[in-house]
C-alpha cells in the first residue's frame, strides 16, 4: 500500500469517527451550558442537573426504564443460557430450526413486533400492563444475549463437561464447577447487552405501556415535543456516562476472568 | 479394576452402522488397544464404554454386571481425552482433586491422595500451576493422574498420546506402561498408531468398518494376520493372490490372472483360491550373480536402495508386480546399484496365508 492511500484511509477513519461522536460530545457539552436555547457563548453551569433532580416525572420514567431493563437483562441472561446449553443436545436440523425461531425478532422491525403484541393483547381481552411491556422487551432483547453466549459456548470444549461427568460429577455439579465458570463472563455480557437494548427501546414501550406510565425514551420524546430543554441534554449525558461505566466494568470482568482462566501468564 | 465384556455392541447413526455387533471380553488388568483407521468405530466404542453414547443394540458389562443404566458419573471410569480436557480455571492440584471431591472423600484425605498421584506421574512440583502454564507432555501426565487418582474400574484413553511430538510420545508410552503395570487397571486405549498399539498393549483389537477384524497379542496380530486389512494396516506387506495351479516342496504356483508365478509358500492345494502376505523384512534380495541355487523366488530389477538409518528398503519390479523389501542396514552392504538385476526370495513359512 502506498503512502497516499494510507493517508486517505486514515482521513476516512477520522471523518467517520467525527461523524459518530461529535454530536454526542456536543450534547454533553451543552448540558453544562447556561443558555436555555443551546446557544453560544458557552458558560459553565450545573443548573440543568439541579433542575433534573427536581423533575420527578423524568426521574420516575428513568426508574421505570431501569427496572424494566434490569428485569429484561436478567431474564434474557437466564433464558439464553438455558437455550444455548440445551440446544446442543438436539439434532443438527432441529437446532437450526430453533435458532431461526428465537433469532427472528432481530430481523422484524420493532414497530411491527410492538404493534402485533398490542393487537394480540387486545384480541385476548387483556389491558396494557407492565407485564406485557417486559414480555415485549424480552422478545426483542433475547437474540442479543443469545449471540454473545453462542459465540462463547461454541468455542467451549464439550470434553470438559464429559470429563467432569467421568470423574463422578452430577450434571448440576458439572454446570456449577465447569460450565458456569467458563461461560459466566459471556452470560454477564449478554445480559448487559439485553439490558441496554431494553433501556434504549422506544417502539415496544410506546405501544404497550399502560396510559400514564412512561419509560425514559418515551418521556424524552414527549418532552421534545414541547421544546428541547438542556435538561434532556443532562439526562442524556447521565445515560451515556452510566453506559460507559457499565461497559468498562463488563470489559474488566471479562478480561480478568479470562486471565484467571488462563493462569495469568504475565 | 474390572473384567469388561461387550455383547453385540452396536451403534447406528442414521443409515450408518458405526459399530456393528462387537463381541469382546477383556480380563481384569489387561491393556487393550483398539486400533483402526479413522471412522472405524473405535472412538464410538470407547464412548459407549464410558456411557457418553448409548448403544442401539447389545450391552456393556463390567464384572458381568450390565452397566447400560448406569450414567457416566456412576460408572467408575477414568478417562483421558486427546485434548486432555484439563479444567482451565483450576490448578493442577484442583484438577486432580476434582474426582475425589465428587466421591465425598474427607478433605484431609484428599491432599495425600492427590500428591501421591502427582508423584506417580512426576508432576508433584507443579501442583499450583494452571494447565496453560504446562507443556503438552505435562498436561498429559496431569490428565492421567486425574483419571487414576479415583481408582477407576476401567481406564479409557482416547488417542491420548497423539497430540504429543514423537520423542515425547515414546517417552510417555514407556511411562504409561510403567504406571499401568503399577496400578493394574483394566485399560482401553484407542489409537490409529500401530506402533503405539504394539508398544503398549497386552491385546490388540483391530477394527474396520465397525467390526473387529482380529484380536490377539501384538505378536499374533502382526505375525499371523487373518486378512488383507489387518496385514496391511499393521505394518507393510506384499500380497500374492490367485488360483493355485500346482504345489511343490515349499513352493506354490499361483495363477494371478495375468501370469503364473511360483513363490516360496506352504499350506495350499491345487485349485484353491489363495491370498498370501509376505512382510517386507522377510524378503531377501540377491544380486543375480549371487542367486542361490535351487531356491524359488522372483526375478526383477531393483529400482533403488533407500538407506533409512536402521533399515534399507528397496522395491523390486518383476514386470507385473512390485515387491518391497526391508533389510537390516547393519547387515553386509546390499546396495546393488540402480536398476540392478536381482532375485528376491523368502522362507516358505514367511508367506502368511490370509483368509480373503
Amino acid at each position: 500500500m502506498n503512502r497516499k492511500t494510507g493517508f486517505f484511509g486514515k482521513l476516512l477513519i477520522v471523518l467517520v469517527l467525527l461523524y459518530l461522536y461529535v454530536p454526542i460530545v456536543v450534547l454533553m457539552l451543552l448540558s453544562f451550558n447556561e443558555s436555555r436555547y443551546n446557544s453560544l457563548p458557552f458558560k459553565f453551569t450545573t443548573h440543568w442537573y439541579q433542575e433534573l433532580a427536581a423533575d420527578t416525572e423524568l426521574i420516575n420514567s428513568a426508574k421505570n426504564s431501569l427496572l424494566l431493563a434490569f428485569l429484561t437483562g436478567i431474564v434474557c441472561m437466564i433464558l439464553a443460557t438455558f437455550f444455548i446449553l440445551g440446544q446442543r443436545y438436539l439434532a443438527k436440523r432441529t437446532q437450526g430450526l430453533f435458532n431461526s425461531i428465537v433469532m427472528m425478532p432481530m430481523s422484524i422491525p420493532w414497530l411491527i413486533i410492538g404493534l402485533s403484541i398490542l393487537l394480540m393483547i387486545r384480541f385476548m381481552g387483556f389491558s396494557k400492563s407492565m407485564f406485557f411491556v417486559a414480555m415485549g422487551h424480552i422478545v426483542i432483547s433475547l437474540p442479543y444475549s443469545l449471540l454473545v453466549l453462542r459465540a462463547r459456548v461454541s468455542s467451549l470444549d464439550k470434553s470438559l463437561e464429559e470429563m467432569s461427568a467421568s470423574l463422578g460429577a452430577s450434571p448440576w455439579t458439572t454446570f456449577r464447577r465447569v460450565t458456569f465458570p467458563a461461560i459466566a463472563p459471556a452470560m454477564l455480557a449478554g445480559g448487559f447487552l439485553s439490558f441496554l437494548i431494553s433501556f434504549d427501546n422506544f417502539p415496544i414501550s410506546y405501544f404497550l405501556m399502560p396510559n400514564g406510565i412512561f419509560t425514559l425514551p418515551i418521556e424524552i420524546q414527549s418532552s421534545i415535543k414541547f421544546g428541547f430543554t438542556p435538561e434532556i441534554n443532562a439526562i442524556s449525558t447521565i445515560i451515556i456516562g452510566i453506559s460507559l461505566v457499565c461497559l468498562t466494568v463488563v470489559g474488566l470482568i471479562m478480561r480478568s476472568n479470562l486471565k484467571a482462566m488462563l493462569g495469568g501468564k504475565d | 479394576m474390572a473384567k469388561v465384556t461387550l455383547k453385540g455392541l452396536t451403534k447406528i447413526y442414521g443409515k450408518n452402522t458405526v459399530v456393528d455387533h462387537i463381541e469382546l471380553t477383556v480380563e481384569n488388568g489387561t491393556l487393550v488397544s483398539i486400533l483402526g483407521p479413522s471412522g472405524c468405530g473405535k472412538t464410538t466404542t470407547l464412548r459407549m464404554l464410558a456411557g457418553f453414547e448409548l448403544p442401539d443394540d447389545g450391552e456393556v458389562l463390567f464384572d458381568d454386571e450390565p452397566v447400560g443404566n448406569v450414567p457416566v458419573n456412576k460408572r467408575g471410569i477414568g478417562m483421558v481425552f486427546q485434548s486432555y480436557a484439563l479444567f482451565p480455571h483450576m490448578t493442577v492440584f484442583q484438577n486432580v482433586a476434582y474426582g475425589l471431591e465428587q466421591r465425598k472423600i474427607p478433605k484431609q484425605d484428599i491432599e495425600p491422595q492427590v500428591m501421591e498421584a502427582l508423584r506417580t506421574v512426576h508432576m508433584a512440583d507443579f501442583r499450583d500451576r494452571k494447565p496453560s502454564q504446562l507443556s503438552g507432555g505435562q498436561q498429559q501426565r496431569v490428565a492421567l493422574a486425574r483419571a487414576l487418582v479415583i481408582k477407576p474400574r476401567v481406564l479409557l484413553l482416547d488417542e491420548s498420546l497423539s497430540a504429543l511430538d514423537k520423542k515425547l510420545r515414546v517417552e510417555m508410552q514407556t511411562e504409561l506402561r510403567r504406571i499401568l503395570e503399577e496400578t493394574h487397571v483394566t485399560t482401553f486405549f484407542v489409537t490409529h498408531d500401530q506402533e503405539e498399539a504394539m508398544t503398549l498393549s497386552d491385546t490388540i483389537v483391530v477394527m474396520h468398518d465397525g467390526k473387529i477384524e482380529q484380536m490377539g497379542t501384538p505378536r499374533e496380530v502382526y505375525e499371523k494376520p487373518k486378512n488383507r486389512f489387518v496385514a496391511d494396516f499393521l505394518g507393510k506387506a506384499n500380497f500374492f493372490e490367485g488360483i493355485v495351479t500346482e504345489t511343490g516342496e515349499g513352493t506354490v504356483t499361483i495363477d494371478t490372472g495375468n501370469e503364473k508365478i511360483t513363490i516360496p509358500a506352504d499350506g495350499a492345494e491345487a485349485g484353491e483360491k489363495v491370498l498370501y502376505a509376505v512382510r517386507p523384512e522377510k524378503v531377501k534380495v540377491f544380486e543375480k550373480s549371487e542367486k542361490p541355487a535351487g531356491r524359488t523366488g522372483i526375478d526383477g530389477s531393483a529400482d533403488r536402495f533407500v538407506y533409512k538409518g536402521n533399515i534399507t528398503t528397496c522395491t523390486v519390479d518383476s514386470g507385473s508386480m512390485s515387491i518391497l523389501s526391508e533389510m537390516n542396514s547393519g547387515d553386509e552392504r546390499k546396495d546393488a546399484g540402480r536398476n540392478a538385476e536381482v532375485f528376491v526370495t523368502w522362507e516358505p513359512e514367511d508367506a502368511i496365508r490370509l483368509e480373503e
